[in-house]
């Protein structure tokens, strides 16, 4: 597939496509997206194979649910949606705790970094977020950039939901203070 | 949508897809992610193709599977575990055919007794047929020859023993439904929607203790002419048609009920060598 360039069709026509029962519009929607959906679930579980189903039954569920598409919004955020929750499904299912993904070592590339979260307007934010502890960053991503219920976030993180909402407030303050 | 015009360097991306970056920096490609197609395409070119490709094909299989039928997913969604639903929905005995066709058969002897005979009469036709139902059902649910799924249900990852048990309290429960609508409609209510639970009871679990020894079928087909027989010659000993109904009836069929369920508990590894051999 030599095209990378963004095809005439976009995202919100190719589901349209799918709710009417088109499976190679369904085969370019998974093209497009199954490839960051499957790396930001890894982040988020380290068994692969739960991974993998997650995935698998996210695509099920566009194809079976595609006409419930509002064409609000992103559909990469409305497949972010069923696809973590697809996850939790299965954390729930199998009851083991999701293999914690460990923060990987501070690279060695700081500036690189640094200008991401800038231009993406988070400098400060980035910055203070960076001197949280990982736990109180592992709950942050679920709840906020995830777009998790506590009780959602405590499935997929394997801890009480009491803990998701301490560990949310006490990151909370902890970034107030920082940005003060 | 993406109006900062800042797009992730290759070095991130390369990072990214490793699961290789800090919390805070994947947490800057996610959300770009999500509204930029081109970083989007940028990254979907780092993925582990083979997998997702190998993901998709199940996809399509699940497309392409066969939804769940009624049944199966009304036992489900009443905390069944899937496997064992679907196992439940492929109970031959739980096909609209067979039902209907049982139904047809209770509903017949009711009325065709009912002709020319006594009430208690019709009530005895009654007695005499409804125990059976189970046990017509507990022989069709198990087997090569009568149940399509029998190659299935020997590769499955649940023992013949269990497999049998599921059948046969999905077979018995159904049963019971039909002939406590059916005792409704019969004449002295209150002796007929009760009478008949122990011999039910009796019987299947004599049919399915036999059927550790013997074929499901042969099984049944003993413990039915037994039953018939018995009924009939303490009819004509007693002189009163529901004489084996009576409670030194019930008493005795209750006590080959726990003596059967004794012998299929002890018996219970016979199963799983059964279901290979039969």
């Amino acid at each position: 597939m030599a095209a990378v360039e963004a095809p005439p069709l976009g995202d919100a026509e190719l589901v349209a496509q799918v709710a009417a029962g088109d499976r190679p519009a369904l085969a370019e929607l998974y093209r497009r997206h199954a490839g960051w959906l499957t790396m930001r679930l890894n982040r988020r579980c380290g068994d692969g194979e739960l991974v993998d189903t997650a995935v698998q039954d996210t695509f099920v569920a566009v194809w079976r649910g595609a006409r419930r598409y509002q064409a609000r919004g992103e559909v990469g955020a409305w497949i972010w949606g069923i696809g973590v929750r697809r996850l939790i499904d299965q954390l729930r299912k199998h009851g083991g705790r999701p293999v914690a993904v460990d923060e990987p070592p501070a690279d060695a590339a700081p500036s690189a970094e640094d200008s991401v979260l800038r231009d993406l307007g988070y400098g400060d934010v980035g910055d203070a977020f960076r001197r949280l502890s990982p736990e109180l960053q592992q709950v942050l991503e679920a709840v906020v950039l995830d777009g998790l219920s506590t009780k959602e976030a405590g499935t997929l993180l394997g801890i009480p939901q009491g803990t998701v909402k301490t560990r949310l407030m006490r990151a909370r303050a902890d970034l107030r203070e920082e940005l003060a | 949508m993406n109006a900062t015009g800042w797009h992730a360097d290759d070095a991130l991306l390369d990072r990214y897809a490793v699961g290789a970056v800090a919390r805070a920096d994947a947490a800057s490609v996610e959300a770009h992610v999500l509204a930029c197609a081109e970083c989007r395409a940028r990254l979907a070119a780092r993925a582990d193709v083979p997998r997702l490709e190998r993901n998709f094909e199940f996809v399509l299989a699940e497309l392409d599977a066969p939804r769940r039928g009624r049944v199966e997913r009304v036992v489900v969604r009443l905390g069944v575990p899937e496997h064992v639903g679907r196992l439940m929905a492929a109970t031959p005995a739980l096909r609209w055919s067979w039902f209907a066709a049982i139904l047809i058969a209770l509903l017949f002897v009711g009325t065709a007794v009912g002709e020319a005979a006594s009430a208690d009469e019709t009530l005895q036709g009654f007695l005499l047929v409804a125990p059976l139902v189970p046990v017509l059902g507990v022989a069709l649910c198990y087997g090569p020859r009568v149940d399509p799924t029998h190659e299935i249900a020997v590769a499955a990852p649940i023992d013949g023993f269990g497999l049998l048990m599921i059948r046969s309290m999905t077979v018995l429960v159904t049963s019971m439904a039909i002939n406590t609508v059916l005792s409704l409609t019969q004449p002295g209510v209150v002796v007929a929607s009760t009478a008949w639970l122990v011999p039910a009871l009796a019987l299947s679990t004599a049919t399915l203790a036999l059927s550790s020894s013997i074929e499901g079928r042969v099984a049944a087909g003993i413990v039915a002419g037994t039953w018939v027989a018995a009924v009939v010659v303490v009819d004509r000993v007693a002189d009163d048609p529901l004489a084996a109904f009576g409670l030194v009836g019930q008493a005795v069929l209750a006590v080959v009920a726990v003596a059967a369920a004794a012998v299929l508990l002890a018996r219970r590894r016979r199963f799983a060598m059964l279901e290979v051999g039969a």
